[in-house]
């Protein structure tokens, strides 16, 4: 079986945790907002979803993770999905 | 494994799509507008309301009779049923007496057929199904607290577009699956908007004001089943949504928002801070596995389509796999 020989490596986002095939980037696309040079400040709502803690987003958290779903591709809840300005 | 049967789909294909986000974006818009209510079936529900109104006044001249739930907040899907709430200034409308009075008040009038009276529940209702339009009525008394909860929810629709949409999908989904009653542990109507209403506020796109929520519904409607499928911290983290400050809380420091197990959803009641209004949500494991199978069987949807032929696309449905309509042809 060649499927199982072909090393994970998704040529999308570099991530050696999916194939291509199944990048989130696929479904993760945003239609944004025209005037994106006006000038925009951190969000002052950023919080977490695994601790509750202010100033930071989930996928950051320092903490341990408390839900045993696992979050392997990172989600929305993410310093790096904010807009390219602000990251 | 793509669903290409679903209704909202004829004369709306969307397979040319270049972006499968927008693709889902429209399957979506398509499917708000095949289950919102025609015309005919508001002025139905508006008259049935207003001749329920005219016939409790005549009985009880001193009362008020309001409206509250999804027909007060414009989120009702077909079938859903209508609250409705008596109050007056003293306050006895909630006897054991007058609930039956008005069930047999509203039986020899010919309005109601099937009526329930549930007198011995800590909110006494009576229900029944009004005799023409075959509507659910449930008829709480004294309370207001349902009429603020509505207002409340008003303005969030009116200032926070996309809610509304993305709420009416998730009611479906759980519907479909039987996890929206909360008698039996499921989630409510309240409980959803305010789990859309707080993701949609803290979403780093959206709260920076990058991308506008209407024109990303689909990637957003995927994101929601995200957070509260796969990494929302149920066990920590308590939703407080109080005007001008929508955050987390931790539970520790919230002793009125922990439930009987740690592993549970807490909502803090924007009207009264020691109140956990999805409370009677027990279910919640089920509710997150769900809301996972959402997520994976959207994503999926999506991957497949990716990599289909046009030809492979035409009339296909990605959002027919997650919210099942199995009501009657619109």
């Amino acid at each position: 079986c060649t499927e199982k020989q072909r090393r994970v490596y998704c040529q999308t986002c570099g991530s050696t945790r999916h194939f291509t095939d199944r990048c989130t980037s696929i479904w993760r696309s945003y239609l944004t907002v025209e005037n994106a040079n006006r000038k925009m400040g951190l969000p002052t709502n950023i919080y977490c979803y695994n601790c509750a803690e202010k100033g930071h987003y989930g996928d950051e958290c320092p903490l341990e993770r408390t839900s045993r779903v696992p979050n392997l591709d990172g989600s929305a809840f993410s310093g790096h999905n904010l807009p390219q300005q602000l990251r | 494994k793509i669903k290409n049967d679903v209704p909202w789909i004829k004369n709306h294909d969307h397979s040319t799509q270049k972006e499968i986000a927008d693709w889902l974006t429209l399957e979506i818009k398509d499917f708000i507008a095949y289950i919102s209510p025609s015309k005919e079936e508001i002025e139905l529900r508006n008259n049935t309301v207003r001749k329920l109104r005219e016939a409790i006044m005549e009985l009880w001249p001193d009362c008020e009779v309001h409206v509250f739930g999804s027909y007060a907040t414009d989120l009702y899907l077909p079938g859903s049923d209508i609250d409705m709430v008596i109050v007056s200034e003293h306050g006895g409308y909630e006897s054991r007496n007058s609930l039956y009075s008005l069930s047999s008040f509203l039986k020899r009038k010919n309005l109601a057929k099937n009526v329930e009276v549930i007198a011995k529940a800590k909110v006494p209702i009576i229900k029944f199904t009004e005799s023409t339009s075959n509507i659910h009525i449930d008829v709480s008394f004294e309370r207001t607290n349902g009429i603020d909860a509505a207002k409340t929810i008003r303005s969030w629709i009116t200032e926070t577009p996309g809610l509304r949409e993305i709420v009416l999908i998730v009611k479906q989904f759980l519907s479909s699956r039987k996890l929206n009653n909360v008698h039996v542990g499921g989630l409510g109507g309240y409980s959803i908007i305010c789990l859309v209403y707080s993701f949609l506020i803290l979403h780093p796109r959206l709260s920076t004001g990058n991308i506008s929520p209407y024109e990303n519904l689909g990637v957003l409607l995927i994101e929601f089943f995200e957070l509260y499928g796969k990494n929302f911290g149920y066990d920590n983290v308590a939703i407080c949504v109080e005007p001008d400050n929508v955050c987390y809380l931790n539970k520790k420091y919230y002793p009125d928002l922990q439930g009987r197990s740690s592993f549970a959803l807490s909502i803090q009641d924007p009207s009264d801070p020691s109140n956990n209004i999805s409370r009677g949500s027990f279910n919640i494991r089920d509710i997150k596995k769900a809301f996972a199978g959402a997520y994976e069987l959207l994503t999926n949807g999506c991957y497949d389509l990716d990599t289909a032929t046009y030809k492979q696309r035409i009339g296909k449905s990605i959002l027919g796999n997650v919210v099942r309509y199995k009501g009657a042809a619109r």
